[in-house]
C-alpha cells in the first residue's frame, strides 16, 4: 500500500521493471483471463489496463466517480466496488475514457464495501461489508435473477450482551466447487454454500484478524492471511506486533456443496 | 519373514498378534484389518479386536462367550482382552520381550535398541527455531544490518568521493567539513552561500571544539586559529578525522591569504574562483566521521539534533461525495470499524509509519531546493547513510 508504482518481477530473469504509475496509491491489482491483461485500481479514482508486454504498457483508463476500494473479474465481467457504496460492471474488453460501464448498482449493503469476489461459474459476485455482512448478487439483470440475490450477517460474536460486528475482510470462491470462503476481522475463516445457503465449515479461530484469503488455483489449498487490520488505530498495532502470519492449509472435500439426498 | 535392513537400531513397526514386521505402521494397520480382525459372516473388516467384537454381538448376535479366536494369531495372543491399534496398545512386557529378542537375534548389546521408530525419528529432526521474533530482535537485527550496510556504503562514497575530489580540485574540500561541522541551521541573517563570496571556512572535523559558543550561531571565523599552516597538498583524505593538535607540515603549500581559498594549482595572489558547491549528483560527504574520540561534545551536540524536517502531513484523503453516514446500529451492537468514510487500509496509510510520500519524478524541484538551501537537503540526504 502506498505506492503508486507498479512494476513487473520476471520469474525467470529475477528482474524488475516498472509498468507504470498511477497518481494515487493502488488499492487493487487483478489479472483478466479473458483479455491477458492486468487492470490495476487506485486511489485516484481511476481503473487502468495495462499489457505488459507492450511499449506502452497502460493501455486503457477509465475514471470513476470514487475511489476504488474491490476489484474482481471472472469471464468478461470486472467488478469494481468502490467508497460510498458504489459498484460498477463493466466488460474487460471495453474499459476506455467515454464507454459507459455496463451496470452500475449500489450496494445491497448499507456499510462500506470490504470485500468483493467472483462466483467461478461467472454468473455472479459476492461482496462483504465492514458491518459484517455478505451478500450474493448476480450479472444478469433481469428482474428474476435479481430476485435471488441476497445477504446474511456473518463474523459476529457477543461478548458480555453486546454483539460485536467485526468487518469481513476478504472473500475468495473456490475454483472447483463455487462455495466461497470469508475472512473476518474476528480471526474466523468460514466456507459458504451460497446455492444451498449454507455454512459449511468454519475454522479455528485465529489469533489475529484474517486480512486475506485464497484458493490456488485448483482449490486444494487455502492460504490465509492473518494480522492486526488496523481496526483500533496504531496503538493496538504496537501490541500485535508478531502475530502477523500466513498459513496455508489444505481444502477437502468439506469445501464441496452438500448435495440433497 | 522380512529379515531386518541395514536400520539397525530402529525397530520396525510390528503385528502383536503375529510377530511379523512392517515397513511403516500404514501398512501394519492394513495387515491387520486383513489377516486379524476379519468378520468370518460378512466381508466386514474392522480396526481393532473389540470393534470386531462388538460387531459380532451386535450385527451378528452372538454372544460373548461364543466370539471366535482372532485370526492368524500366535497362541496366547488370539484373545480379545488387549485392545491393538497398530502398535498401539502392545504391552510393556511384550514389547520388551520383543526387543530383547530382536537384539538377540541381530546380535547387539541388550538396550541398544532404543525405541520404535516414530521416536527416533522425531529426535533427529533438526531443530529449527521457528518463532516469532519481538520488536527488540527485529530492531537489533535491523541495526546490525544497517550496520553492515551503511559501512560499505559508506566505503564506496568515500573512494566516488576522493575521485571527485582529484577532479574539482581542493575547492570541494572545503564543502565536505562543513556539511556535518557547521550548525544545520543558517544562522539568522547570514546567508549560507552569497555569489562571490567563499563560503565560510569551518574548522576541521578534527579539531577540538575551539568555538563553542559561535558554531551554532555567529558567524563563522573567517579562518580556524591553525589554518595557515596550511593543509596537505593533493585530495585530502576525505574522512579522515585531524587529530587535534596534529602538526601540518608547514611549507609544503604557500599559507593561504585570509579571505581567500585557493584552489590547488591555482597561483598564489590571483583571484580565487569561487568555490563551487559540490554537484547535486556527487554523494554526500560520508558520516563515518565523528568518532567519539575525536570530536568533542559540543560538536555532536550540535550536529545530532539534525533538522530533520518533519515530513510533510500527509493528506487527508478524498471524503466521498456525499459523505457516508453509517445507518443506525441496532442497540447492543458494537461495530469494530465505524468509520464510513475510509477504510482501515486508507487510515493505516495515514500513519506516520507506513505513510509513503510520493516520489518526485522530475530532478528539477529538488534541484531548486538543493540550490536555495544546500545544507539542508545534503544533511536530509547524509542522514541515509547513518
Amino acid at each position: 500500500m502506498g505506492n503508486q508504482s507498479w512494476f513487473r518481477f520476471d520469474l525467470e530473469t529475477q528482474s524488475t521493471n516498472h509498468l507504470g504509475q498511477h497518481d494515487e496509491s493502488i488499492s487493487k491489482v487483478v489479472y483478466s483471463r479473458a483479455t491477458n491483461n492486468l487492470i490495476t485500481g487506485s486511489f485516484d479514482r481511476t481503473i487502468r489496463t495495462w499489457d505488459p508486454r507492450s511499449p506502452t504498457p497502460c493501455i486503457g483508463k477509465y475514471t470513476l466517480p470514487e475511489r476504488v476500494y474491490q476489484m474482481a473479474t471472472t469471464g468478461t465481467n470486472l467488478v469494481v466496488g468502490m467508497a460510498g457504496r458504489q459498484f460498477y460492471i463493466f466488460d474487460v474488453r471495453k474499459i476506455r475514457e467515454g464507454e459507459e460501464p455496463m451496470q452500475k448498482r449500489e450496494s445491497s449493503l448499507k456499510y462500506m464495501t470490504r470485500a468483493l469476489a467472483c462466483m467461478s461459474d461467472g454468473q455472479g459476485y459476492a461482496t462483504a461489508s465492514v458491518e459484517g455482512r455478505i451478500a450474493v448478487e448476480y450479472f444478469d439483470p433481469s428482474p428474476e435473477a435479481q430476485e435471488q440475490k441476497y445477504a446474511f450477517k456473518c463474523h459476529r460474536q457477543t461478548i458480555n450482551g453486546e454483539d460485536h460486528v467485526w468487518p469481513v475482510n476478504a472473500l475468495a470462491f473456490h475454483p472447483v466447487y463455487n462455495t466461497f470462503a470469508s475472512a473476518g476481522g474476528d480471526g474466523v475463516v468460514s466456507i459458504w454454500d451460497h446455492t444451498a445457503k449454507k455454512r459449511l465449515r468454519q475454522y479455528p479461530k485465529y489469533a489475529s484478524g484474517v486480512q486475506d484469503i485464497a484458493f490456488n488455483n485448483d482449490g486444494s489449498r487455502l492460504a490465509i492471511g492473518v494480522s492486526y487490520g488496523w481496526e483500533n488505530g496504531p496503538e493496538q498495532a504496537a501490541k500485535s506486533v508478531g502475530t502477523a502470519r500466513v498459513i496455508v492449509r489444505t481444502a477437502g472435500d468439506e469445501l464441496k456443496q452438500k448435495s440433497k439426498p | 519373514m522380512a529379515k531386518k535392513k541395514k536400520s539397525k537400531i530402529v525397530l520396525r513397526p510390528w503385528c502383536w498378534y503375529c510377530e511379523r514386521e512392517f515397513e511403516d505402521e500404514k501398512v501394519l494397520m492394513q495387515h491387520q484389518k486383513a489377516k486379524h480382525f476379519k468378520c468370518h459372516q460378512c466381508p466386514r473388516r474392522l480396526n481393532t479386536a473389540g470393534g470386531l467384537a462388538v460387531h459380532i454381538q451386535q450385527v451378528h448376535k452372538l454372544d460373548p462367550d461364543q466370539l471366535p479366536r482372532i485370526d492368524n494369531a500366535l497362541p496366547g495372543r488370539d484373545g480379545y482382552e488387549v485392545e491393538i491399534f497398530g502398535m498401539e496398545g502392545i504391552p510393556a512386557p511384550d514389547v520388551a520381550d520383543y526387543k530383547r529378542r530382536k537384539e538377540q537375534e541381530l546380535g547387539l548389546p541388550a538396550g541398544s535398541i532404543s525405541g520404535s521408530g516414530k521416536g527416533l525419528q522425531q529426535n533427529k529432526r533438526p531443530r529449527i527455531e521457528n518463532r516469532i521474533l519481538t520488536e527488540e530482535e527485529l530492531r537489533v537485527q535491523l541495526e546490525a544490518h544497517k550496520a553492515l550496510m551503511g559501512g560499505s556504503d559508506a566505503a564506496v562514497t568515500n573512494g566516488t568521493n576522493g575521485a571527485a575530489e582529484a577532479t574539482n580540485g581542493g575547492a570541494v574540500y572545503n564543502a565536505a567539513p562543513q556539511t556535518y561541522v557547521n550548525p544545520p541551521v543558517p544562522p539568522p541573517g547570514v546567508p549560507p552561500f552569497m555569489p562571490g563570496m567563499p563560503p565560510p571556512f569551518p574548522p576541521p572535523p578534527g579539531f577540538p571544539g575551539p568555538i563553542p559558543g559561535v558554531a551554532p550561531g555567529g558567524p563563522p571565523p573567517p579562518f580556524p586559529p591553525f589554518s595557515p599552516g596550511g593543509f596537505p597538498p593533493g585530495p585530502p583524505p576525505l574522512g579522515f578525522p585531524y587529530p587535534p593538535a596534529m602538526p601540518l607540515p608547514p611549507g609544503v603549500r604557500p599559507p593561504i591569504p585570509p579571505g581567500a581559498s585557493p584552489p590547488v594549482g591555482a597561483p598564489p595572489g590571483s583571484v580565487p574562483p569561487m568555490p563551487p558547491p559540490p554537484p547535486q549528483g556527487q554523494p554526500p560527504p560520508p558520516q563515518h566521521l565523528p568518532t567519539p574520540s575525536f570530536v568533542p561534545a559540543s560538536y555532536t551536540a550540535t550536529s545530532v539534533p539534525t533538522p530533520v524536517t518533519p515530513p510533510p502531513p500527509p493528506p487527508r484523503p478524498r471524503t466521498p461525495n456525499p459523505p457516508q453516514t453509517n445507518p443506525p446500529l441496532k442497540a447492543g451492537t458494537v461495530l469494530i470499524w465505524s468509520d464510513a468514510n475510509y477504510s482501515p487500509l486508507e487510515k493505516r496509510a495515514q500513519d506516520p509509519k507506513y505513510y509513503y510520500a510520493p516520489q518526485a519524478t522530475s530532478e528539477t524541484p529538488k534541484a531548486e531546493n538543493a540550490a536555495a538551501n544546500p545544507r539542508g537537503t545534503k544533511r536530509a540526504r547524509a542522514e541515509d547513510f547513518l
